[in-house]
């Protein structure tokens, strides 16, 4: 009992110095993202402090930049098909993976995992070498082709974790009552898998649409947003626009980060009891 | 002629046999039960004759028809799962009347259809509840309606 005053005081240190390198740890994190906004706001085409007062206008600029406006529109729509397309795909795997007994299963899920360990340089250089040499132009077409082999692994994670947190014999039994295939897919795998498959679209579009290095290997005449805004880093007074749009994206990208943790933990808790 | 036929049904996961040239009858209406110790082949037996399983040798018929090549989908069987197998996304009705969709019923008369069934199985005004809350004791009676009432 004579020990017990010190010895809690020692925890309260602990706890306080935790406290204290886990607030450091956040604004290391997030301190320099916040820099973006705060300096879509300053009134002054220099990236310093102190700051310089109020404005909106970088703001006004991105919306009258047409050709910003025009890489944002390529960058939605790679990210579209690349997200409809390894979602499609994954799932395809994802089934067979997780619903028959097939040879050489292992080997398969490593080797389209694989790309992710690529580095994505030699990933994009092997890419646009082939496409060279098989006399294929580079084009947005090309980019989501690069995108496929590094967002399918993303999908396929996902969507095996949501296959396995539901019954097989929830698809039996819709067999046993007399549905085919197809409407038993219709009926119980695509609402069951729903929040799967709307988590994976939103991941892969995210990874696709932030994507630089394969992007600017292989988009050719037609730039991605990353690879405009790299573009127009060479240009200083374009740079508070950058960082208007960046802070646009920004908001746009958690945005969809906490939806998709939102729909995800809606279903986790559906299999739960149903299982 | 029997309704349920089996003759000399093998089965084996790629190890010794499950089930070893199993024939059986059953009578329409018969009401046949199949007893054992774990792990002798019993729900093997019984996913074979509702068509998750084929077997490797002997014929399995109903109604003087062989199943051997036809589809789970396509079985005049319907089976309780171990696990109940109940839909978690659809209501206790819905699950009920999950296999009539291909009967194309009238509206009301589907409702009667299902309101029958969970009379039958003492779930009466308990169609509504979502699947997932049900309790321990009504999960093994809607499996069962939902077998039944096709």
């Amino acid at each position: 009992m004579k020990n017990s005053p010190s010895s809690s005081e020692a925890i309260g240190h602990k706890k306080s110095g935790l406290f204290l390198y886990a607030l450091a740890y956040l604004v290391f994190l997030y301190g320099p993202v916040l820099v973006l906004p705060v300096f879509s706001f300053n009134n002054s085409q220099f990236i310093a402090f102190p700051l310089s007062g109020f404005t909106t206008r970088w703001y006004q600029g991105l919306a009258a930049d047409g050709a910003m406006l025009h890489a944002l529109g390529n960058s939605l729509t790679v990210g579209l098909a690349t997200s409809l397309l390894s979602t499609m795909l994954g799932l395809a795997a994802a089934r067979a993976v997780t619903r028959y007994r097939l040879r050489g299963t292992g080997a398969a899920l490593g080797f389209i995992s694989l790309p992710l360990f690529i580095p994505d340089i030699v990933l994009g250089l092997s890419l646009m070498l082939l496409l060279g040499a098989g006399g294929l132009p580079l084009s947005l077409a090309a980019v989501v082709l690069g995108h496929l082999l590094i967002c399918v692994p993303f999908a396929l994670t996902v969507l095996i974790a949501r296959f396995e947190g539901f019954d097989k014999n929830l698809e039996e039994a819709s067999a046993d009552l007399g549905e085919d295939p197809w409407m038993t897919f219709w009926r119980v795998t695509f609402p069951l898998m729903l929040p799967g498959i709307v988590a994976s679209l939103l991941l892969t579009f995210i990874t696709s649409f932030d994507e630089f290095l394969l992007a600017f290997f292989l988009s050719g005449t037609e730039a991605t947003l990353p690879v405009y805004i790299w573009g127009q880093l060479r240009f200083p007074e374009r740079l508070p626009t950058v960082l208007a749009l960046g802070a646009l994206i920004l908001t746009g990208s958690v945005a969809l980060v906490i939806l998709a943790e939102y729909v995800r933990n809606l279903g986790s808790k559906k299999t739960m009891v149903g299982a | 002629m029997s309704f349920l036929s089996l003759n000399t049904v093998s089965k084996s996961f790629g190890g010794p046999p499950v089930v070893d040239a199993v024939s059986l009858d059953v009578q329409r209406g018969e009401f046949f039960a199949l007893l054992g110790p774990s792990g002798c082949g019993k729900t093997t037996l019984l996913r074979m004759i509702a068509g998750f399983e084929t077997p490797d040798a002997g014929t399995i018929s109903i109604d003087s028809e062989t199943m051997n090549t036809v589809p789970p989908h396509l079985r005049p069987t319907n089976m309780v799962f171990q696990s109940y197998a109940i839909f978690p996304h659809l209501n206790v009705f819905n699950n009920i009347a999950y296999g009539l969709r291909k009967l194309k019923l009238p509206r009301d008369a589907l409702r009667a259809k299902v309101e029958a069934m969970l009379a039958t199985v003492r779930l009466e005004g308990l169609g509504s509840r979502a699947a997932d809350q049900l309790s321990g004791g009504p999960r093994p009676r809607v499996a069962l309606a939902r077998a039944l009432v096709r």
